[in-house]
């Protein structure tokens, strides 16, 4: 490539990087007053609890949410002494109220003697101890089912359940408020009290189950019935097109969608949109299957106010992971300029480009995020393409010390290793986008970007190197020197 | 001449390594799983909410903080994590214990918190404040597990699939060999040593393990496959054939590892606590990932018959 092109070309790779770069990493406020600012890419990333988050406006939100779920009979220690300190001087109505609970080992919970206790007052029952089993087992169904990363479910205190949410997942107190919800799944029309269906016969005989789809950011909830069911509905709907109404789906005494019926509905599955998001279609249509195939939550519960916490790792968990990286980024510059002098220049735009094309990844393809596992991922990769870029410049190297010149020493080292490479990145990214398709939260991501590392790495180190090396070369009359390559010394006889 | 270890003669020692290791494993796992307090999934905790005349103050909520820890320290308890909360109308501190922490003892620091708190001469006299202990119980979501262990095999047949295709069959069930031994190892030492792991941390370093076998095992191939076209490679059996070539991949591979090995110890080494744990951790998979790439799989390999390209031997 001659001067000029190599350096018109060099020129407008160097801007196109330096603006992506500056738009990757630099949020600009131009107008405090008003509230106007752009946002870097690096800020529209979600991040895990550990790293934490901000609003799009700098304000920090922490690293997650916390809240509880009391089952019917269960109030906290706070609320029982509120109560308590309600009745004032009422010393009857005060050791009424002391009756009425009985304060449960280590004085965190109080429990309704007549709800939760047996008929003798004298241990807890045993349908109670059970109800509240299946209350656990339905709200694990129900956050697995919702593959949350980070989400953490514990039992406190014996008979409360612990939620820990991720501040990432904008839909939290969807997921917390429709997940309290207790009791059988049922179709009713014109009121939600008006069920259908014969009482000997279960939800799963008229619903087989629920799922959420998004299509062109409009989010459904879709319904699949029986065939039974469809028939149920087809029959209940019929005179809908004289009377509109209304068609229910309830979780116990709760509404979890209503819909506007005014035509006769006979369809396989129900595609329901509203004021849904991707998360809260998900949430309902979540707690819907759950209720229909999965284990019922029998215990009305109430949710406690949620506190929000922290990032895990410390306000500056990232910023050290920032510094990391950046020491990475020099030690890999003064190991290539060492070995391979200026050729060094191609490995650092390599470098860049799959730097950047990683962060626009992660700020802008949905279900990925900043965690552990990614910047893991993000190593493997970083690691990956390194090696790669090193292997061609030896390849390269040998031919040259052959005596061939740099032009086709080039050629002939990326001819010589150039499947070696394609096949290693293949096999990498194959098991990975498997993984990523098979697995589950933490793990998917995981995979889903060292997938996607892989295949930036093979792009940046198959093309994009070789290009710049081309580019860089035009600049250099001593090729060799250029990239530290020197020829064999021929010995030659007298 | 140098002297180098015969890697494929010693194919019983490396193979007794990885039963052991395995074998040891898989018995502590089935008795104590592996080490979570990472995250303490069965813990104690004392809380402490408070109002906003708390958090208003300039130092009143660390002042608080400092309290409730000297009232731990008397009681001789130790703090395994804190957390602070923000809540509508003021903020709560929560202090973890381990799950065999001393009950009485946790009652006595929550009752002296108390009494400092609501102290009518006390700074927080004004405040709203409440002590509570609670016990937690961690409930493990079992779906994410055993999805992910099939994805990591699954993902690992596809990549042998490949691998198959391109350098022969024998090639891909060596692969297989080391993806397993990897994963196993990996998580055996994890079980061993009882490393302190999060609940989602075993899945990512098999998935790292089986990364990393791949990655090192395919190098191996590459080099095998350039190797075995030299004449003199021909002349050879497949023992001494797989010794000579593992000795040219050596460089190429501890290069990897080195790399790998250089960006994780630099990651944690940097990072906040929670993050270094699992940076550190990540190095024993590319440990083991050295290992076998450099002594268990070649041995294996060099035992098969015939691992030279058809008609060249």
């Amino acid at each position: 490539m001659g001067k000029v092109k190599s350096a018109i070309c060099l020129t407008l790779i160097t801007l196109i990087v330096a603006v992506l770069g500056v738009l990757s990493t630099v949020s600009i406020e131009f107008d405090t007053a008003a509230g106007k600012a752009y946002n870097s890419f690096i800020s529209y990333m979600k991040k895990d609890a550990v790293f934490g988050n901000e609003l799009k406006n700098g304000a920090y939100v922490g690293g997650g949410y916390v809240t509880v779920y009391y089952p019917e009979g269960v109030i906290s220690a706070e609320e029982y002494e509120a109560n308590l300190a309600a009745y004032g001087s009422d010393a009857e109505g005060k050791a009424e109220y002391e009756d009425k609970y009985t304060r449960h080992e280590g004085g965190a919970i109080y429990l309704e003697t007549e709800t939760v206790y047996n008929e003798e007052g004298t241990a807890i029952s045993e349908a109670f101890k059970t109800s509240f089993a299946n209350n656990v087992k339905a709200l694990q169904e129900r956050y697995e089912q919702s593959r949350i990363p980070g989400v953490k479910l514990e039992i406190a205190d014996e008979y409360t359940v612990r939620v820990t949410l991720p501040s990432m997942e904008s839909a939290a107190s969807a997921y917390v408020s429709f997940y309290a919800y207790a009791g059988e799944a049922t179709i009713a029309y014109g009121t939600a009290d008006a069920v259908l269906g014969e009482s000997d016969k279960t939800i799963s005989d008229y619903i087989k189950g629920a799922s959420s789809q998004t299509v062109q950011d409009v989010s459904y909830v879709i319904i699949d019935f029986t065939k039974e069911g469809r028939e149920l509905v087809k029959a209940a709907t019929a005179g809908a097109a004289e009377t509109a109404s209304t068609l229910f789906i309830n979780v116990g005494d709760q509404s979890v969608i209503q819909l506007s019926v005014n035509e006769e509905i006979d369809q396989k599955s129900l595609f329901i949109s509203g004021s849904y998001t991707d998360e809260t279609a998900g949430a309902v249509a979540t707690l819907i299957d759950q209720s229909v195939n999965g284990t019922q939550a029998d215990l009305a519960m109430t949710v406690d106010k949620s506190a929000a916490f922290e990032a895990e790792g410390g306000n500056n968990a990232l910023l050290f992971v920032y510094i990391g990286v950046g020491v990475l980024f020099l030690a890999m510059v003064v190991f290539f300029a060492v070995r391979y002098h200026a050729l060094a220049i191609t490995q650092v735009y390599a470098f860049l480009i799959f730097l950047i094309a990683t962060i626009i990844s992660l700020a802008f393809i949905p279900f990925v995020y900043l965690g552990v596992g990614t910047i893991a991922a993000f190593a493997l990769t970083a690691v990956l393409l390194c090696v790669s870029n090193a292997v061609s410049f030896e390849y390269a190297k040998k031919e040259y010390a052959l005596g061939k010149t740099m032009t086709s020493s080039v050629k002939t080292g990326y001819k010589k290793c150039f499947w070696h490479l394609f096949d290693l990145h293949v096999i990498l990214a194959l098991a990975a986008f498997i993984v990523a398709a098979i697995a589950t939260t933490e793990l998917q991501v995981f995979a889903f970007m060292l997938g996607l590392g892989t295949v930036f790495s093979g792009v940046c180190s198959l093309l994009i190197s070789r290009f710049m090396w081309a580019i860089t070369m035009g600049f250099s009359k001593k090729q060799g020197s250029f990239c530290n390559f020197k020829k064999e010394e021929v010995e030659e006889d007298d | 001449m140098t002297k180098r270890i015969q890697t494929v003669k010693l194919m019983p020692v490396w193979i007794a390594i990885s039963a052991v290791l395995i074998v040891a494993g898989i018995v502590l796992f089935a008795l104590l799983g592996f080490n979570y307090s990472a995250e303490i999934p069965n813990a104690k905790s004392v809380e402490v909410s408070y109002d906003t005349v708390v958090t208003i103050g300039e130092t009143t909520e660390a002042d608080l903080q400092t309290l409730c820890e000297n009232a731990f320290e008397t009681n001789g308890l130790q703090v395994e994590n804190k957390r602070i909360y923000e809540v509508t109308g003021g903020g709560i501190v929560e202090y973890f214990f381990s799950s065999t922490a001393d009950g009485a003892k946790l009652d006595a620091a929550a009752a002296a918190i108390r009494t400092a708190l609501t102290d009518a001469n006390g700074a927080y006299a004004d405040a709203d404040t409440f002590v509570t202990v609670h016990s937690t119980e961690n409930v493990a979501f079992t779906e994410s597990i055993w999805r992910g262990a099939v994805a990591i095999a699954s993902g690992c047949v596809v990549a042998l699939v490949y691998l198959a295709i391109r350098f022969g069959v024998k090639s891909a069930l060596t692969g297989l060999i080391g993806c397993v031994n990897n994963v196993l190892v990996t998580l055996a030492i994890f079980a061993i040593c009882r490393i302190p792991v999060y609940a989602y941390a075993p899945l990512l370093f098999g998935a790292i393990a089986m990364a990393i076998s791949l990655i090192l095992w395919t190098v191996q191939c590459m080099k095998m496959r350039e190797n075995f076209k030299d004449p003199a490679f021909r002349t050879m059996m497949s023992a001494d054939a797989m010794e000579e070539s593992s000795a040219t991949a050596v460089k190429t591979i501890v290069a990897i590892v080195v790399a790998i090995a250089v960006a994780f110890a630099m990651l944690g080494g940097l990072a906040a606590p929670a993050v270094r744990l699992v940076f550190l951790c990540a190095l024993i998979p590319v440990a083991v990932g050295a290992y076998s790439s450099l002594a268990l799989l070649p041995s294996v390999h060099g035992h098969y018959k015939n691992i030279l390209p058809k008609g060249k031997k």
